[in-house]
């Protein structure tokens, strides 16, 4: 008698685990990204390193300063003083390029971040993809956890990141940053309420694209961006740098700087 | 011999930083890109740190005059990814030295190419610059 019933409910039971297994929470979902098997579709992980309007070579001279976005729509705020902060940082006076916060050892700033002429290692654990760069050992977390941006921050330097996965593709979203930092490295300014959405994808085996736009409208009329190539470098490690070597050597001479020598 | 020293390392500095290498890369060049100067000499310094490898060598000219030049290339970190390292250059070995030198004038080089006696080539230059 009693078997008799048990079996229904068995079923019943049955029916419920496999019914509660195809409808897992979210998180769960997302967990299982953040854990892809390695060099899959959803593995952003390795050494990357930035490659330049498609690797030509270039002399050390031809550092990238901005994202070759020269038409940037900005506002006539943005206007005013990108007219300032361009010719000190991009000029010949040590005085005035040493204004640009980076010389004083203060964080880049995102996308400025991805300027830097060094490597950055991707690290995918649950719930977090780490950034780790080498330019001055910052570490950016993109949360992929499902959380919302944090409402109880203060105003960041490199923001608050929030990633989401899309088949492949990683969107990550950053907000809540201060105003102190610059989109690039010529001095195109940005608000806090600067907003910053990134498309990462794997595109193969050796490659990753950062497909980045920037939106800010106090600052410029419309979102605008580019994509960023990098190029996966195994054999390479994340070396050593350190910005007060550079901040240390140019504020102790600076004096020294102004009055340049003819021999 | 403490003052001299602090002298000689401040003399260095403004010869450094005179052609203002450091601020290369944040705006026009201080160094003259339209032409190579190529010198030979031999190594006096080699500073393989960041923010700049720096490159010291006495070159004597065809009248028997030395005098020191100062080459500097890019981080070490970048360097090293192509073929540089903390003892691929030494105090006293003859070299040849190709760069920009500096715009006003000084005894100042943006290095674009290194060759050592064995005619070994280091390039301070990478494609994913």
């Amino acid at each position: 008698m009693r078997e008799r019933r048990l079996i229904p409910a068995m079923i019943v039971l049955a029916i419920c685990f496999g019914a509660s297994a195809s409808f897992a929470p979210a998180t769960a979902q997302q967990e299982t990204a953040a854990r892809p098997a390695a060099g899959g579709a959803q593995d952003l992980s390795g050494l990357w390193s930035r490659l330049r309007d498609g690797a030509t070579a270039r002399g050390y001279e031809n550092y990238v300063l901005d994202f070759g976005k020269s038409d940037s729509p900005m506002t006539p705020w943005a206007a005013a003083i990108y007219k300032v902060t361009g010719p000190k940082f991009h000029g010949d006076d040590p005085n005035t390029v040493l204004s640009d916060p980076v010389f004083s050892c203060y964080p880049p700033g995102v996308p400025r971040i991805y300027l830097y002429n060094f490597p950055v290692q991707i690290v995918q654990i649950p719930g977090q993809v780490i950034m780790l760069f080498e330019y001055d050992h910052y570490i950016r977390r993109i949360y992929t956890d499902g959380r919302p941006h944090d409402p109880q921050l203060g105003p960041l330097w490199m923001g608050d990141s929030i990633g989401k996965w899309e088949g492949d593709t990683l969107v990550v979203d950053t907000t809540n940053f201060n105003d102190k930092t610059y989109i690039d490295r010529v001095g195109r300014p940005h608000t806090s309420a600067l907003h910053v959405i990134e498309r990462l994808r794997r595109i193969d085996a050796n490659s990753l694209e950062d497909d980045f736009t920037v939106e800010d409208p106090k600052a410029y009329t419309k979102p605008w961006g580019t994509k960023l190539i990098f190029e996966s470098k195994p054999t390479w490690n994340v070396l050593e740098q350190v910005c007060e070597d550079n901040a240390g050597f140019l504020g102790f001479n600076k004096q020294a700087t102004q009055a340049p020598k003819k021999k | 011999m403490k003052l001299r020293l602090s002298v000689s390392f401040a003399i260095m500095v403004v010869l450094l930083l005179s052609s203002g290498s450091l601020f290369a890369h944040h705006g026009a060049s201080p160094y003259d890109t339209s032409k190579l100067t190529t010198l030979k000499g031999t190594v006096t310094d080699f500073q393989f740190i960041n923010p700049h490898v720096v490159l010291s060598v006495d070159v004597t000219d065809d009248k028997g005059k030395t005098e020191n030049w100062v080459g500097e290339a890019n981080s070490p970190n970048v360097l090293s990814r192509h073929g540089w390292d903390k003892d691929v250059i030494k105090k006293g070995d003859q070299i040849t030295v190709i760069g920009n030198r500096g715009k006003n004038g000084s005894k100042t080089l943006r290095l674009q190419k290194v060759v050592l006696s064995n005619g070994r080539e280091l390039d301070p230059n990478s494609l994913s610059d």
